[in-house]
């Protein structure tokens, strides 16, 4: 006849697995660890680090979002009215525009081009 | 054995900068992950590098550690699978050792009984396939439910029933030989 252990033998096996204790110096080591994680600041999460970056984004795109409207303006609606009926600072403005447009596409002044 | 919730608790309470919180989850949690990595790597010294590593993953994670989330025990036993199976891919299978079983309440002679049947238990386990020994480990000795057995090793919970009864039908053959000498009394069967 064959022996074989039976289910409850088998448990009896597997208590006499479980009795290993820990030992103090990796307790220890362990707790050391968890110390220095707590007195460490904690690693930002990614949420936090995408938030991060995305407020980081943020005042650039508003202030080129601001300035790409205000050159819109003044291209769209101040340019074309006459030089003569423009304030000053306005012909000081164009001014600046032609030094810079000047040598690249030709324009010396919108007005002697018929606009 | 400690809820998922509980051991959540715990997790969110040492994320706050309570030790005492991280004194319980270790008390709870790396003799479990200890016994573990000693029977899969069959190296004393290996699992206790395995067990104070996944600690320390698990103190790091605490902060982002989400409600709902699985149990910080299966999270923590599936790190240690993970470590303990990148360091045996280096290098090939040990017979395991004995861990040691200090208990100051049993006889000299209970004890050495004790570390004999846990030693014939071992070396059985260590004659299984890895992943019949993993989810008989899991189940029967860390008491670990079999859906969570399913979490750790990434299988379906059907599979993790045929693991078990395998890896049990297996030990049963292996240990059926040692039950008088180990001090298991003869009636059975």
């Amino acid at each position: 006849m064959t022996r074989k252990t039976s289910d409850d033998d088998l448990a009896l096996f597997f208590e006499a697995g479980q009795s290993a204790d820990l030992p103090d110096a990796l307790r220890a080591r362990i707790l050391t660890d968890a110390a220095a994680s707590i007195a460490q600041p904690a690693a930002p999460s990614w949420r936090a680090r995408m938030k991060a970056w995305a407020g980081g984004w943020a005042m650039p795109s508003v202030a080129g979002g601001v300035g790409a409207t205000l050159a819109g303006v003044y291209l769209g609606l101040v340019m074309p009215v006459s030089l003569y009926d423009a304030p000053v600072w306005m012909d000081g403005a164009l001014g600046v525009f032609e030094q810079v447009t000047a040598p690249i596409v030709g324009v010396r002044d919108p007005l002697e081009m018929g606009f | 054995m400690l809820s998922q919730q509980d051991e959540a608790d715990l997790l969110a309470q040492f994320a706050q900068g309570d030790l005492r919180a991280a004194q319980a989850l270790t008390d709870l949690l790396a003799p479990r992950l200890l016994r573990f990595a000693a029977r899969m790597l069959g190296d004393r010294a290996e699992a206790e590098d395995v067990t104070q590593d996944t600690m320390l993953r698990l103190w790091r994670m605490a902060p982002d550690w989400e409600a709902g989330q699985a149990k910080p025990s299966t999270w923590a036993f599936r790190v240690a699978r993970n470590l303990c199976t990148d360091r045996l891919r280096r290098r090939k299978p040990m017979v395991p050792e004995m861990p040691d079983l200090p208990d100051d309440t049993a006889g000299a002679d209970a004890r050495m009984m004790q570390a004999a049947r846990a030693q014939a238990l071992d070396a059985a386990l260590a004659q299984l396939p890895d992943r019949q020994r993993e989810a008989v480990i899991l189940r029967h000795i860390e008491g670990l439910s079999n859906p969570e057995i399913a979490a750790i090793l990434m299988v379906g919970v059907e599979a993790v029933e045929s693991l078990t009864a395998r890896g049990k039908r297996k030990l049963t053959a292996l240990l059926s030989g040692r039950k008088e000498e180990l001090g298991y009394d003869a009636e059975d069967i």
